[in-house]
């Protein structure tokens, strides 16, 4: 097959995403919250159904319900884990208090991996084009060790090690993702990522901030430039057309829209953005997306990503 | 060349579509495969297990099963009409469709009014329960406790306390409640309520009063704070979110260690205009079971406004603060209806009185 540009596009717009997030709010109010799973399940719906590659459109296939089950795990462990804080400052000495908050502390950095991956899993197993599931089929402990072996790493370093840590575990993640027979690659390496960002850091101090823009559109080129998906036969790579110049208009509108629609105009802001980075991906290859097949399996256990949700941690790495 | 009544089938297989046939019933919608003999038999959609979305001028209905297999009907196709009316129908059957079919000010509409309801029932309805369910006996020892973290920051005039509480020992100010006065050494002219009985008054507000009835009339205001729970509705209405999640993991028990953590509060809580007019009118009647000349109330509150006046003398807004005037103008209202009650003269209290203020000399 002949190499040909490839079409991604986000149709979405803000007075539809809108009403839906204010329905949702209203139903997560009057259910003190227990509404939430369905109310996400109805945004994934929404915004996955506005995005289309080559003109058919994404599906999310999980349902409210298998991510109440999840919901309720995770709720039940944050609870445990609030009366183990707060039985511990009314019962024991000051000692004690620090030791469970210490625990505490350790257990929430322990399940971080745990919980990148069965995210993952779920979001990615229940992600659907042309009736093809994508799949992520990363090995648990393997991430574990990744991430506890960086981690030390980090610290030693005190901090500077972050920048390979990020990229390792981007790597290893999108490296493990599948759209049907086609697997996703990430290629980005930690010199350059290092580099990358103290360059942007320097020069935003020196630009007095005006170079945050520029830093943030290069993070964003790292992003996608490195990332390509290929099958036996072919190949798609992708190349980030945004400017500087662009970032800036998008991000100073957003936040204007923010400030002076007192966080009402949320909703504009999310279909901008996502508007600006579909229309800012090329995508050119010679991957024959009519032979893609259905090769991931099904996950229904959304436990990861509600526990993501409950720590407010960004799904993509 | 697609057939106008065709559709392209995804079969949850292959992202290859192929093409099929359409046809329709009141349930269903079945497909048959017009390019061979894969799908002979018809794949059946029963409407209730479908979903669907549009995108640009096309119909997407997916089966509701992982993956889900789904076709899709462009707008040319006479069938497109008929679907979508169908499916746009369904959309709105829900209660989450109903509501989504409204218009966006209405929603915001629906929206305030429920954030309203629920700010009603965290700064009202759910302290006042939370009042009624604590026991004077919790009460008294939640104030025993939040007495003692206070003390440790103040200092305490012990002759002038003993002297006060026997003072307060002569009068009856509570039937529910132990009142145990204290006299702290501050300038600031100020006297507070804690839940369960105590007392605080600093130094300074002695200072001001002139007779003992004053004073009388200050234990019935601040009696009346304790015997009507104004200290703690006050302190449990200030926590609103946090009291709810208090509630809600570990249970009623876990509201007095919350009161405890919020007790430097007390200082600072402002009663509402209506919860001190109250205090004055109960503590007048208070100080007339007492036999004492209600006058002592308007005296009071008279000296408290002078004496804020001397002190911010520029401040003009302070000093003719209008709940005060109002308070003293409600106090004169009072004194008139009461004009006709039995007065005694109470030598134990002017004796101690005496004594009391020996110990802090008018400042003026």
């Amino acid at each position: 097959m002949e190499k040909r540009l490839f079409e991604l596009r986000f149709h979405g717009k803000g007075m539809e995403y809108f009403k839906i997030i204010i329905v949702n709010l209203i139903l997560c109010i009057i259910t003190l919250g227990f509404y939430y799973p369905w109310a996400k399940a109805k945004t994934l719906n929404y915004l996955y159904s506005q995005t289309s590659f080559e003109n058919q459109p994404f599906v999310f296939t999980g349902t409210g319900n298998e991510m109440f089950k999840g919901f309720i795990k995770a709720f039940i462990f944050i609870a445990l884990l609030y009366a183990a804080v707060f039985s511990s400052v009314f019962l024991g000495s000051g000692g004690f208090v620090q030791i469970t908050i210490l625990v505490i502390y350790l257990i929430f950095i322990a399940i971080i991996p745990l919980i990148l991956h069965g995210s993952y899993r779920y979001r990615m197993a229940k992600t659907q084009w042309s009736g093809i599931r994508f799949g992520y089929s990363g090995n648990r402990s393997e991430l574990v060790k990744l991430f506890f072996r960086d981690l030390f790493f980090t610290i030693i370093t005190f901090g500077i090690y972050g920048a390979w840590f990020a990229m390792n575990l981007r790597n290893y993640i999108l490296g493990h993702v599948q759209m049907g027979n086609a697997k996703f690659k990430y290629n980005g390496n930690g010199v350059d990522y290092f580099v990358l960002n103290l360059k942007g850091y320097l020069l935003s101090i020196v630009t007095l901030g005006i170079y945050i823009f520029w830093w943030q559109k290069d993070l964003f080129d790292y992003y996608v430039n490195n990332l390509s998906l290929s099958d036996d036969e072919g190949n798609m790579y992708c190349k980030s057309s945004a400017t500087g110049g662009e970032f800036a208009g998008l991000l100073i509108v957003n936040f204007l829209i923010i400030v002076f629609t007192l966080g009402l105009g949320y909703a504009w802001v999310a279909t901008r953005t996502l508007e600006f980075v579909m229309n800012h991906i090329l995508l050119k290859g010679d991957i024959d997306f009519e032979k893609l097949i259905q090769t991931q399996t099904d996950y229904s256990d959304a436990t990861a990503t509600d526990m993501a949700d409950v720590f407010d941690f960004g799904f993509i790495i | 060349m697609i057939n106008q009544l065709s559709v392209l089938f995804y079969d949850g297989n292959r992202s290859l579509p192929r093409k099929a046939r359409i046809e329709i019933s009141d349930q269903n919608i079945y497909l048959f495969d017009e390019d061979g003999d894969q799908f002979d038999k018809g794949i059946i959609f029963p409407f209730n297990k479908c979903r669907h979305s549009f995108l640009e001028n096309k119909l997407f209905v997916y089966l509701d099963t992982s993956p889900s297999p789904y076709f899709v009907i462009d707008q040319s196709n006479p069938f497109y009409e008929e679907l979508s009316k169908k499916f746009r129908h369904q959309t709105f059957l829900g209660w989450y469709g109903k509501l989504l079919q409204q218009k966006w000010i209405t929603l915001c509409l629906v929206l305030i009014i429920i954030i309203s309801a629920f700010y009603f029932i965290l700064t009202g309805i759910l302290p006042a329960a939370t009042v009624r369910l604590i026991s004077i006996t919790q009460e008294s020892s939640l104030g025993e406790k939040i007495y003692r973290s206070i003390l440790t920051e103040s200092k305490v005039d012990s002759t002038a306390t003993i002297q006060a509480q026997h003072f307060a020992d002569q009068l009856k100010l509570s039937n529910k409640y132990k009142i145990s006065v204290t006299v702290v050494k501050e300038d600031e002219i100020n006297a507070y309520a804690l839940p369960g009985g105590h007392i605080l008054i600093n130094s300074g507000l002695l200072k001001i009063m002139n007779h003992p009835e004053e004073l009388v009339a200050l234990l019935g205001h601040e009696s009346t704070h304790i015997n009507k729970r104004h200290s703690l509705k006050g302190l449990i209405s200030k926590m609103g979110l946090s009291l709810f999640q208090t509630i809600a993991l570990s249970g009623m028990g876990g509201v007095g260690d919350l009161i405890l953590k919020n007790a430097s509060d007390l200082q600072q809580l402002s009663f509402s205009r209506s919860l001190e007019q109250e205090a004055d009118s109960d503590g007048m009647k208070l100080m007339l079971e007492n036999k004492v000349d209600p006058a002592g109330m308007k005296d009071l509150l008279t000296h408290l406004q002078q004496s804020v006046k001397t002190s911010f003398p520029n401040l003009s807004f302070i000093s003719t603060h209008p709940l005060t005037q109002e308070r003293i103008d409600d106090a004169i209202k009072l004194l008139q209806k009461h004009k006709n009650a039995a007065i005694q003269k109470q030598p134990e209290l002017d004796q101690i009185w005496g004594l009391l203020k020996k110990r802090s000399p008018k400042a003026h």
